[in-house]
Parts: C-alpha cells; structure tokens; sequence
C-alpha cells in the first residue's frame, strides 16, 4: 500500500537537547550527571509541496537546529521528522537526494579556490557527473549573475556574491525541496531584493521547488514566504499565513486619525475617555507640523472607529483623516514572542 | 553502497582540491620540498659520524649506517603522514567550516575522511621518491638488488595499518576537537621502539619484545630486508603477516568509530564547532 503524502515537509513532537559542556569542578564532583539544554520542544508544522514557508524568529530561537535537523545534519531527540515521507534518522541518503542546503556561513567554502573550483567539488560530492556538473554551474552562475566572476577566487568574491555562492551550491543537485538559512544576512537591500525575486520568481513560481526558509527578517519572510511559523526559545508561537496571524492578535484594526489642536490635550482628553485602553500613542504628524495623530486599535467588537470619530467631533476635536493601517509584521512578531 | 565510477572521480576531486589550495601558498609549497635536501644532507654526515662503528648492529642490513636510516626517515615520514593527515584534516574542515558542507552533501562520511588524506599520501610519495633519489644518486645508496615488489607490498600494509590509527584519532578530533591522547602516545612509542634511527637491537631485551608490538618495527624490518637485502616476498612473511593481521582487525573497527563519531557530533550539532 503506497502511504499518502500530504505535507511534504512534517514534524510531530520534535524536540532536541543539546548536552550543555561541564566545568572542571562538575568534571570532577558530578561526572556522571547530564546536563542539557532544551532546543526545539514538541514542534510540529506541515508544509505544502510547492510553497515558501518561513521560519521567524529571533538569535537562538531554534530555527538552525530545527533547519539542520530536516536536512539531517542534527539528530533529534524526540519526536519524529519526516521529507516527502523519509524519515530524517533513518533515510539520510535518500533525504540528500531531494534536497538542498544553503547555510549562509562564508567559512563553508575553500577560499583560495575559484568560484567553479568550489561549485566542481561540491558537485563531486554530489554524485554529479563531471559533464553535468560543469553545464549545471554555468547555468546557475548565469541565473544569479555571478557568472563573470566565477574563475575569480572566493576570497575575492563580496558578501553578495559569497551568498550567491552558498545558494549555487545548494542548487547544484536541482533539489525537490532547498532548505536556506538567513539567505540575505549581511547583504545590502539591493541584493537582498534582487535574491528575493529569485527565491520567489524564480525557485518557486518557475521551477516549483519548495522552501524552506530560517530567517529573522521580518520584511524578508512578509515579502516572500506564503505561510511561516513564529519559533521563539524553541518552542512554535503561532503560524499560519500573515492573515491568519494578523487576525489571531486582531491585527487588522489599527487606524491612524490625524486631527488638529494641541497634543498634550488631546491625549489627556482620550486618556480620561472610554478609548483609553485602545490608544497606542499620540504624536505630531509632523516634526514641525500643527496637526497630531492618534494612532489606535479597535480591538473590540463593542467599540468601532465610527464611535470614535464621533466622539472625536462631540470633544470639538477637528478631524483631517482616518487611515486604517496593517500592523507591521515585526510588531506582530514582538506580540507573539511574548503572547 | 557506493557508485563506483564516483568514487574515482570523489578521489581525483579531493586531490585536486587539496592539491589547488597547497599549491596557492607558493612558498611553502617550494620549500616543502627545498627541506628534503637538507634531510638528506644531514643523515649524510650522521652517517659519516657513526661510520663502521655500526656494523656489528647493521649487519643483517648490509651494515650500511645511511642506507639503514634513509629508509627509516622515509617510512616514518609515511608513518606521520598516515597518524597525522585524518585528525588533520578533520580539524581543519571543522576551522574552516567545510566539514558541515561536506557531510551535507550525498557523499558517505567514512569516504571523506579517507579520500581527505589523499593528497597527503601523494605528496608524501613525491617527497620520499625524491628523498631516495638523492640518496641513491648523490650519496651511495645501495638499492641494487632491491625487491621492488615486496617493499611496495609492505609498504601498502604499512598504510593501511597507521591510516587505522590516523582515522581513530581523527574520531577523537571529531568530538573533543583537541588533545588526542592515542596519536601522541602511539607517535611517541613508534619513533622510540620501533628502530627507525637505531635497529632494536640495541633495546635491552624487554623493551624489544614490546616493540614488536608496534607496526612500524614490523614495517621496518620487512623494508629494509626487501630494499637492501632483496629478500624474495615469501621470506618477509614474519614481517607481512602482522602487518596483515593489524590491518584486518584495526581499519574496520577505526571506520566504526569514525562513523559512531559522525554520529555523536551530530546528535550533539557540534560539527561546526572547534
């Protein structure tokens, strides 16, 4: 019987421990306790074959270890973790056959090698033959532009094109599923667009491949990624797609109401009224300007931005404007960290 | 299991990448093999020292002080080679970050640490064909009737046998990242008991039957009887057979502990780690 496959990425329960190392003193009086820190505990996400999945969250979350963990370069403790239905324990091989790994670490190439001479050995390693290997890195170095300076050592290369690099490597293989690890860490906003369209256009849309993407840019994983999951100290927070999550804090009801008068008074007006618990803050729309903006969320059913603005024009307070505004992500980040 | 024509090209790979990144450090590249000359030179005039003196200990060799010891310095240069390139090489790849990108790839860890050592090995050939090349040419050793074939015999085995204790101490390199304790003490017994700059013979007894417990006295024996004797294959079997025996029991069981090494960094994600 052929198992059905649903979820091309999937975890249950996953959880890792990493053996925390001993002080001479513990060596000596406690040689035998173990000590350990908890990494990931009891994750579980789906993803769908085709689709960006980005996972958030901040330094030492958990979002390497669960990325090596799937592209079996960590074992797991606990819980299971499966790749198109191979398990990363025990199907290790036919795990690399799919997939891909784009580790942002510089130090993961030779450096006094060329661009092709790195691409070349990494593609023996591969099971590429020599032919294949060859045609395969032209081509890639021609789809990310890298391919005028692919005869000139890595040490030469800048951050762009070091990452380029890491991405062409993980590439090599023409993998099903490329798992890729803050794929624009330390690249300028330029080539950071540039990856993203490529990711996106080009990876995905194009070649249908799947991502799955660690990072801890939050315009990064809005622009690209179709659903992500929120990890903080190893645990997931929240995930879903960014209107899922937008809904789940009631996100979608922020407005930005710019009215004329004095600040100090308009803020001691709303403090004292039934809106206080809903403003977020008051300021000048301008640093030298005369108008002040009311930022606020209505997060109550009770309560709508009509009665606001009523009560608005009942307190003498001329409006100019009402905006309704998106939550940015990285605030919607912040809530869920410490939800 | 392995696809064969890929593990030829996984070999010619790793050469030639170890071979590109040696040989881009020009000057160590040409003063590497600048080194040999003053090597030889030196045994030279060691040799001038000890003169005849040597020759009631020697005889058994030809009683030839430098031939005796060119061939010793040569088969501890493999023996080094081999003890020393897979810890080696294992740290370096954990330095440089390469080790990670290595084991990610569909090539088996026990092929990575094997071909890692190959340029070594290559290089070390070089170096020791040039090294005798002098001696022979320049200061008179004596390789007339050598058993060309059964010196490469033992030679072989002598590789296999350090390459199992290389591939331990790369395991213990793998998870304490520094200090092995197995390669300095077998390195340091080796050089001590093993004859390379004096044949055993001069160890009080003891201390011989302990030194034969090692497989470079075994290696070395044998070499030099073949080398400067020209004993036929069956006659260096005393020395063949241990060699032998270490190698069959010794490369599968360092393998096993490489790979249960592999696995214990991963399980502690420790492969990047130094």
């Amino acid at each position: 019987m052929v198992k059905k496959i649903s979820s091309i990425i999937e975890t249950g329960n996953l959880g890792k421990k990493y053996p925390v190392p001993k002080g001479y003193r513990e060596l000596l009086f406690q040689p035998f306790v173990k000590k350990e820190k908890t990494a990931l505990e009891n994750v579980s996400i789906r993803v769908q074959k085709g689709e960006i999945f980005g996972l958030l969250g901040p330094n030492g979350s958990g979002k390497t270890t669960l990325l090596k963990i799937l592209s079996t370069l960590i074992l797991p403790t606990s819980g299971h973790a499966a790749i198109n239905g191979l398990d990363v324990v025990r199907q290790e091989k036919k795990i690399k056959a799919i997939t891909g790994v784009v580790v942002s670490d510089e130090r993961s190439f030779y450096w006094r090698l060329t661009g092709r001479e790195n691409l070349s050995f990494f593609a023996t390693l591969n099971n590429i033959p020599r032919a294949e290997a060859q045609r395969r890195i032209q081509e890639i170095a021609s789809l990310l532009g890298f391919e005028d300076r692919i005869h000139h050592r890595f040490q030469e290369y800048s951050s762009g094109t070091r990452q380029k690099m890491a991405i062409a490597r993980g590439l090599l293989t023409d993998p099903e599923i490329l798992f890729m690890d803050e794929p624009t860490r330390s690249l300028d906003p330029a080539v950071s667009a540039t990856l993203r369209n490529f990711i996106r256009d080009v990876l995905v849309r194009r070649s249908n491949k799947t991502i799955f993407l660690a990072t801890n840019n939050m315009k990064e994983a809005e622009d690209i990624c179709d659903r992500f999951a929120i990890i903080h100290n190893g645990i997931i927070r929240h995930s879903g797609t960014i209107l899922e999550i937008r809904n789940l804090f009631q996100a979608n009801r922020r407005f930005e109401i710019t009215v004329a008068g004095d600040m100090e008074e308009i803020r001691r007006k709303i403090g004292s009224s039934l809106f206080s618990e809903n403003l977020i803050h008051v300021q000048h729309d301008h640093p030298f300007g005369q108008s002040v903006r009311i930022t606020l969320e209505m997060g109550s059913l009770k309560q709508d931005i009509a009665s606001f603005i009523e009560w608005l024009v009942q307190s003498n307070i001329k409006v100019q404007s009402c905006i309704h505004r998106q939550i940015p992500l990285d605030e919607l980040f912040m809530r869920s960290i410490h939800a | 299991m392995h696809n064969l024509p890929f593990i030829f090209q996984k070999s010619v790979a790793f050469l030639r990448k170890d071979f590109l990144n040696e040989s881009s450090y020009k000057f160590s590249f040409v003063s590497h093999f600048a080194g040999i000359l003053f090597s030889v030179l030196s045994m030279f005039f060691l040799s001038r020292l000890v003169g005849d003196a040597a020759q009631p200990y020697l005889s058994a060799y030809g009683g030839d002080y430098f031939s005796f010891v060119i061939i010793g310095v040569a088969l501890a240069g493999y023996m080094q080679v081999a003890l020393g390139t897979f810890s080696g090489s294992i740290r370096e790849a954990q330095v440089t970050g390469t080790l990670e990108a290595m084991v990610a790839t569909r090539t088996g860890a026990p092929v990575i640490i094997l071909f890692s050592s190959i340029y070594s090995f290559a290089a070390t050939t070089v170096r020791i064909f040039i090294y005798l090349l002098f001696g022979a040419f320049a200061f008179g050793l004596h390789l007339s009737q050598a058993n060309y074939a059964g010196a490469l015999l033992i030679l072989c085995l002598t590789i296999i046998c350090f390459s199992s204790i290389g591939i331990l101490s790369a395991s213990f390199i793998l998870i304490l990242k520094r200090g092995d304790p197995f390669n300095w003490i077998f390195t340091s017994l080796s050089w001590l008991l093993g004859g390379i700059y004096y044949p055993i013979t001069v160890l009080p007894e003891w201390l011989q039957k302990i030194s034969y417990l090692f497989p470079i006295t075994h290696a070395l024996e044998g070499i030099r009887l073949a080398l400067l004797q020209g004993y036929p294959t069956r006659a260096l079997f005393s020395s063949i057979c241990p060699l032998l025996g270490f190698g069959l029991v010794m490369i599968p069981a360092s393998i096993g502990m490489f790979r249960h090494a592999i696995r214990i960094a991963k399980m502690n994600g420790s492969l990047t780690q130094y």
